[in-house]
């Protein structure tokens, strides 16, 4: 059978070698994915800053009453120019464009320090929104600057509890766990899972639909050993695809020039190999699921249709870890996928209980055997209608 | 060589169907050395009882043997000793054609020296030399066809098996494979092939046995079969023979 399954195995890799899109998704999306969504978030960002420190706000008052103060507004920030209209004028300024926000005040004021009622006017679509918070901010100066104004000597009441120093006692293994744990968990998990179902898809129901299994069947050589062939090969890559989002992780950090907190030396060897145990035991059971649903399917399409379904569960399900806060429940223990992922991120950012690491180890590999065993069993008892195609 | 006595095949459909009895009470001989041609329209059972024949499928009733060996008990042998080569099988396409030798030599057991020196036969015999190193997604239908003689042969099988294996072929392809069947024969296999092309048949077969809706309605050798019908062609001499089995099933039928 070791022969049998060797001989697969070449087989296999020999194929995907060949099989640039099959390579795309398996090594260059992985690795690729964390470098190019880091250069694409960073760049997004420092466009998006450069449009709004360039952009003059333009806002109209009316019935504010003090011509005089509203235009000292304008000194206060050269990027907010502020106008006095009247009510009408105001309004349709802003329908056409003239000016971003329209500041509205209450027309009838009483003498003395009173509190301003203001209406603001404003599009919230094109670039409405984004001009309405540059106009707050400098709103809230004016507001703090009346607010000064008013306090007499009192101005400490703005300020009853002053900080004075900060101390942040989390370890920078703690820090780059809450900040990466559980994104990092996300997409190992879910890149796992999408290496594994590359490859799956086609080696037993691609096979089937264009009758080469049918060729191999009539050999002598074992079914369990042809099998086991793929299987492994179905891991082989699931790994590799693993690996490669770690490759990806660690050119984005080379690339950050440890600005970006992650911190793998902190995280430690043993809670490393924990992970890669973990990792190694979460893709036997993709690929247990994954050849199962392959091979109980009748042609490509309908092991693809299987799969996606799967992965859509698998990517939902795994949105858990990525909110902030949320941890390895004892509920979230017995469930398979997120609890290996919960797991990634709790060791990631700290120390894991031995007996709930064991515990979802063994789920993984139980429920792996048992999908294994329920295959097997599938095969056995109608070998025909599973096997042919026809 | 192959023995059925009184094979059957039942096809479970469930949801309230009637089954269907694909193969039904099929008993044949083929002798080493001489040419078996199974033959009957589109859904008669050929491919069903060849099926059986090489363990992909089993028989419901009935006894299959292959060089002395039962298909269902002793299936590994059975393989071990089957070539089997079918229309609809297709190749591993991004391996090349050497690739696939070595792959399907390796799945019946054959390694290193052995092999290597097994696909230098197959090349030259099948003259595979100008091809044998691309990969087969990128041959000719033909190119194709010769790389999948060679992985029937590839490891020398007494009993060789050809399922409608001229299907889709153009002249000068199936003229090939015509050639290796009678090949295959002069070498001293037993060899059986299925076809609904009365031409082959007449060309290859020394034996013949005619299925129709899964029952066996002719065997004999086929100068007998051209003896004992009517008609001037033999397309028509298989006509008749198919009316008649009809009209006994209807027969049959109107009795029950």
């Amino acid at each position: 059978m070791l022969g049998v399954m060797w001989a697969t195995l070449k087989k296999e890799v020999r194929e995907v070698l060949r099989d640039k899109r099959t390579l795309l998704l398996t090594v260059l999306v992985p690795l690729g994915f964390y470098p190019a969504m880091s250069l694409m978030t960073k760049d997004l960002e420092q466009k998006q800053t450069a449009k709004m420190s360039e952009r003059v706000v333009n806002v109209a008052v009316s019935g504010w009453g003090d011509d005089v103060a509203v235009g000292s507004f304008n000194l206060l920030d050269p990027k907010v120019h502020w106008e006095v209209v009247e009510l009408k004028e105001g309004l349709e300024m802003l329908d056409s464009g003239e000016v971003d926000v329209f500041v509205e005040a209450e027309q009838d004021v009483e003498e003395g320090y009173v509190q301003r009622k203001v209406e603001l006017h404003y599009f919230s679509t094109t670039n409405g929104a984004m001009a309405f918070m540059n106009f707050k901010k400098h709103f809230g100066e004016i507001m703090a600057k009346e607010i000064v104004k008013r306090m007499k000597g009192q101005e400490y009441l703005l300020k009853p509890i002053e900080v004075v120093d900060e101390k942040d006692y989390a370890t920078a293994r703690e820090i780059s766990g809450s900040k990466f744990g559980g994104m990092g968990a996300y997409f190992i998990v879910f890149l796992a899972f999408t290496g594994c179902m590359a490859v799956a898809v086609d080696t037993a129901a691609g096979e089937k639909e264009r009758g080469t299994l049918e060729a191999m069947l009539v050999t002598p050589a074992s079914f369990m050993g042809i099998a086991f062939g793929k299987l492994v090969f179905i891991i082989i890559m699931g790994l590799i695809s693993v690996l490669s989002t770690i490759g990806g992780i660690v050119i984005m950090v080379v690339g950050a020039g440890g600005e970006s907190g992650f911190s793998i030396a902190e995280v430690g060897f043993v809670s490393l190999l924990g992970i890669a145990v973990l990792l190694v035991s979460l893709v036997l059971f993709f690929a247990s699921l994954l050849f199962a649903f392959s091979i109980l399917s009748k042609s490509n399409k309908e092991a693809h249709v299987r799969s996606s379904m799967l992965m859509i569960v698998v990517a939902m399900s795994l949105v858990y870890c990525i909110i902030p806060g949320v941890e390895l429940t004892k509920t979230i223990l017995w469930i398979p996928v997120l609890n290996a992922a919960m797991s990634i991120k709790v060791l990631w950012g700290g120390g894991m209980d031995v007996a709930n690491y064991a515990l979802v180890l063994a789920i993984l590999l139980v429920l792996s055997t048992l999908v294994l065993l329920w295959i097997s069993r599938r095969v056995n008892a109608d070998r025909e209608k599973v096997l042919l195609k026809q | 060589m192959i023995e059925a006595k009184q094979v059957s095949k039942v096809f479970r459909t469930g949801k309230g169907k009637d089954d269907v009895r694909a193969v039904d009470g099929v008993s044949f001989r083929c002798e080493p050395g001489r040419v078996f041609a199974l033959l009957g329209p589109n859904g008669s059972g050929k491919t069903t009882l060849l099926g059986m024949i090489s363990t992909l499928m089993s028989p419901e009733e009935g006894e299959l043997r292959v060089s002395g060996f039962d298909s269902v008990r002793d299936g590994e042998e059975v393989r071990r000793r089957i070539g089997f080569l079918t229309g609809s099988a297709g190749l591993h396409e991004k391996l090349s054609g050497r690739e696939t030798l070595e792959f399907f030599g390796e799945l019946h057991g054959i390694s290193g020296s052995v092999l290597r020196s097994k696909i230098a036969e197959m090349v030259e015999e099948f003259d595979l030399v100008e091809f044998i190193d691309r990969a087969t997604g990128k041959l000719s239908m033909g190119q194709k066809q010769r790389i999948m003689i060679a992985r029937t042969l590839i490891h020398d099988p007494e009993v060789v098996i050809f399922d409608e294996a001229t299907t889709g072929l153009d002249v000068l392809a199936a003229k090939g494979l015509i050639d290796v069947i009678r090949a295959c024969r002069d070498a001293g296999k037993t060899v059986l092939f299925s076809t609904h092309i009365m031409g082959e048949v007449t060309l290859l077969a020394d034996d013949v046995t005619v299925l129709h809706k899964g029952r066996q309605i002719y065997s004999g050798t086929i100068d007998e079969l051209k003896e004992s019908q009517s008609g001037e062609s033999m397309e028509e001499k298989f006509i008749s023979l198919l009316e008649r089995a009809d009209a006994l099933r209807e027969k049959e039928e109107v009795s029950c």
